[in-house]
């Protein structure tokens, strides 16, 4: 049963495309869920691993970390940490990632959302962060017909100054030789993994095809992002935007996602030509730094009326425009999408990629003040909070840090969680406006 | 119980335990003496090949001498106990004294900790922060690819040992500090044997301490001073408490076994690197030496947040099989909890199977938040286990 909770979690929606999304969603596992009984190939993957490969092997995948936001949002987290529980694991820990497992030992999958995640026969593990990589282990033992193949990771230090700038002009300078070989080695061996599970023959012009669906769905969120940046009021927040965008993304690489992601950036500028704010009293913009408040996206509305105070961007859009699309790639997508799957964590989270990141995207959308989740009970959780609250503040940026877990609603204090935000609005950020000054001067 | 007073009467117990607790005293010792140190961030950095080009390698343990100031204003809540230490110790208590660190991927903190540590470079110019070196070695997967992607690293470490010491580093220089690294692990096997299960003459405590010191030594006193006090512990008398094998966070301080001793419990084997993990596995000598080092980190026993948990249930499995505790203690500092995901596992396969009593304890922090309650937990351990016997 979905847990009731004392203050409100329905977000508003305003856009067509998010509908959309969220139907064609649920029509995609309404269908999923016969193919895989009739024994097709099915992956629950990490959200890093190489998504474009598997799409282009028609092979049906599900990021178990959106699957833990699907049952987030839909108030099932209790529950789930109740098998873990029930199992002898720790319930308060590792979230993210270990609701998939919960929901590997439930007695009931048919009641999850959506009709619930089918049994997988492939688990795709590209761990950013060790436990992810135990976690995986029991997802593979609990699914009985699931074969764990695990992807090799691989840092170095070499810093590449603003990655925004490369990555989808010219990918090859993300990163060094070495680690373009390392991946394109990996995504070789994946795929060999992959053809001889499934019997299926790799295609690289499927794959380009693919690739070229991704650079034109990233090609319409760049469009949208930055509409969105320089419109304002803002005709959207990121209770349109989120859904929107991660449910597309579920279908990276497809006609659909790239249609869906036009047809997103069409309704946004419809809204913003005609004068169709989403907050009309918007007087302060936020930008949301961390996972998404899945059990709760009513939070980032809660400050519209009382403040004018939009919550605008998220990582999820933002993302989505910067750091996906790669030209050129033609000559060898693969080595094209190894910088994509392997550099999203130092962009995200590793100092300097996330601050410079962030600083840039809070200039581009005109930013007053920045809230960012840390997830408390994430061991992996650590973007070196203090250089980017530093380099924030610095460049005129008031921040403020909730600690908190997105995935897990019991202890989350709304109370506490909105006056924090508050203070931020009233100390930090009113006193500028009302002086007339912007904040980041 | 603490260290026992026959240990204390034995020359080189006394010289190791001068290490141990003096290993800031150390470092500047080998610094105004001119010698080349290496610092250490990780558990899986070969040695070898440092002493080959000439230079000292230096473990980089945590600070634990009161508040820890640059921890806590510049990492978050995530870096438990021993990463804040390693912070600490770098950007305060070491800093000006350490201009080479190695770091490698025992721990995805370590990638963190690099990584952070470049970035407050940037942030703030005028410190004196080390140059840094980051080796990625695959620790988890046993297989091909990984053996030839460590090799790849430790070649990086050898190119940046022979600049950093000006000395080539041949074949034959690898050969004989991995000889003398081998050696060096079999007198600390020796000792170790002394807290075997027929007879067990060292407590937990003087264990760490005996093993710890040696780290802060240069490699042929280490082990003539291992030798000595393998000589003078055989005449210590048994130790005291029921024999408990350790599972969990690595202890840089004898402050936990000692509690454990004053619960009456002795803690026989750990899987950690202050412990036995430190000397589980020899390099090969007969192979070639990039390759030997290689292979060693592909057979070392697997930590928890590097092991699968069917790795894990199989090494513990083995060390069970060693050491013949009659008790088990799971042990975690606070956000570090890779075995939180092992445990159900290594309880029903292994702990139930034998009839071992355990705990599991959690959220643990430095200095201890809740020293006596932790003391009631071991002591009620000990009574079950005298009772399971």
């Amino acid at each position: 049963m979905p847990e009731n909770k004392s203050y409100e979690t329905r977000s508003v929606k305003r856009l067509e495309a998010t509908k959309a999304a969220s139907a064609y969603q649920k029509e995609w596992f309404k269908t999923l869920r016969p193919r895989v009984e009739a024994g097709e190939p099915f992956a629950l993957v990490c959200a890093d691993a190489p998504m474009e490969i598997l799409r282009a092997m028609d092979i049906p995948f599900v990021v178990y970390q959106w699957w833990t936001a699907i049952c987030a949002a839909k108030q099932l987290s209790g529950k789930m940490y109740g098998f873990l529980r029930d199992a002898g694991y720790r319930d308060d820990i590792c979230s993210y990632c270990s609701t998939a497992y919960a929901c590997a030992l439930d007695p009931h999958p048919e009641e999850g959302p959506w009709g619930g995640l089918p049994e997988p026969s492939i688990i795709i593990t590209q761990s950013e962060c060790s436990i992810m990589g135990k976690i995986e282990n029991l997802m593979a033992e609990a699914y009985e017909n699931a074969e764990q193949y695990v992807m090799q990771r691989y840092y170095e230090p070499v810093v590449t100054e603003r990655w925004f700038d490369k990555a989808f002009d010219d990918y090859k300078l993300l990163s060094s030789g070495r680690r373009l070989d390392f991946f394109e080695r990996e995504l070789r061996d994946l795929i060999a993994f992959l053809e001889q599970k499934t019997g299926r023959m790799f295609d690289m012009n499927r794959l380009r095809q693919v690739m070229d669906y991704v650079n034109e769905q990233d090609h319409w969120y760049r469009e949208t992002r930055d509409l969105i940046a320089k419109t304002r009021p803002a005709p959207v927040t990121v209770t349109d935007t989120v859904n929107a965008v991660m449910q597309a993304q579920w279908q990276r690489g497809t006609k659909w996602a790239a249609e869906h992601a036009k047809s997103l950036y069409e309704e946004v500028k419809y809204r913003a030509e005609n004068n169709m704010p989403a907050v009309p009293n918007e007087r302060i913009r936020l930008m949301w730094i961390g996972r998404g408040l899945w059990f709760n996206l009513a939070f980032y509305n809660h400050f519209e009326e009382k403040y004018g105070a939009a919550f605008i961007w998220t990582m999820y859009l933002g993302l989505a425009a910067d750091a996906y699309g790669r030209l050129g790639y033609e000559d060898n997508p693969l080595r094209a999408l190894g910088t994509r799957f392997s550099m999203i964590t130092d962009f995200l989270h590793m100092p300097p990629w996330n601050s410079e990141w962030f600083l840039k995207e809070a200039r581009h959308n005109m930013i007053d003040g920045v809230v960012i989740l840390t997830s408390e009970n994430c061991m992996n959780n650590g973007d070196f909070y203090y250089n980017i609250v530093k380099t924030l503040e610095d460049n005129g940026f008031p921040v403020c840090l909730l600690r908190a877990d997105p995935a897990d609603a019991k202890k989350w204090n709304q109370e506490t969680m909105t006056a924090a935000v508050e203070e931020l609005i009233e100390r930090r950020i009113e006193p500028k406006l009302k002086n007339g000054k912007d904040v980041r001067e | 119980m603490a260290i026992r007073r026959e240990a204390m009467g034995g020359a080189a117990f006394c010289r190791l335990k001068e290490a141990y607790d003096g290993r800031k005293a150390v470092l500047r010792r080998w610094k105004s003496g001119g010698k080349k140190v290496v610092g250490l961030m990780g558990y899986d950095i070969p040695e070898e090949i440092l002493l080959a080009a000439g230079l000292l390698p230096f473990r980089i343990t945590g600070y634990y001498g009161g508040e820890r100031a640059s921890a806590e204003k510049y990492l978050e809540y995530s870096f438990g106990s021993v990463w804040k230490g390693l912070w600490e110790s770098l950007t305060s208590d070491y800093e000006g004294l350490i201009e080479r660190v190695v770091f490698c991927s025992s721990s995805d903190m370590f990638l963190k900790l690099f990584y952070y540590l470049r970035a407050l470079g940037g942030l703030e110019p005028e410190r004196r922060l080390p140059e840094m070196l980051y080796l990625d070695f695959e620790l988890t997967q046993k297989t091909f690819k990984t053996q030839e992607r460590n090799e790849r690293e430790l070649r990086d470490l050898i190119a940046a040992a022979e600049r950093w010491s000006g000395n080539a580093v041949s074949a034959q220089d690898l050969r004989a500090a991995i000889a003398l690294c081998s050696e060096y692990r079999r007198a600390l096997r020796a000792f170790n044997a002394l807290r075997g299960p027929e007879r067990c003459t060292v407590t937990g405590s003087e264990a760490l301490t005996v093993i710890g010191g040696s780290m802060f030594m240069e490699k042929r006193e280490a082990t003539d001073c291992l030798r000595r006090v393998t000589e003078e512990a055989r005449k210590w008398p048994d130790a005291p408490g029921v024999r408990v094998y350790y599972a969990g966070s690595v202890q840089e301080t004898t402050e936990v076994y000692e509690l454990a001793e004053q619960a009456g419990c002795n803690i026989a084997g750990e899987d950690h690197d202050m412990g036995r993990r430190m000397f589980d596995t020899d390099v090969d000598e007969r192979l070639e030496p990039v390759s030997a080092l290689a292979e060693r980190l592909i057979k070392r026993m697997p930590v928890s947040e590097k092991g699968s948990i069917r790795a894990r249930v199989r090494s513990l499995g083995r060390e069970l099989d060693e050491v013949r505790p009659d008790a088990f203690i799971t042990f975690m500092n606070n956000n570090d909890e890779a075995y939180v995901w092992d445990y159900p596992s290594v309880k029903a396969e292994l702990l139930e199977k034998r009839g071992i009593p355990d705990i599991v304890v959690q959220k643990q922090s430095w200095p201890l938040m809740e020293p006596q309650a932790l003391r009631t937990q071991l002591e009620a351990l000990a009574q079950r286990a005298k009772e399971a016997k």
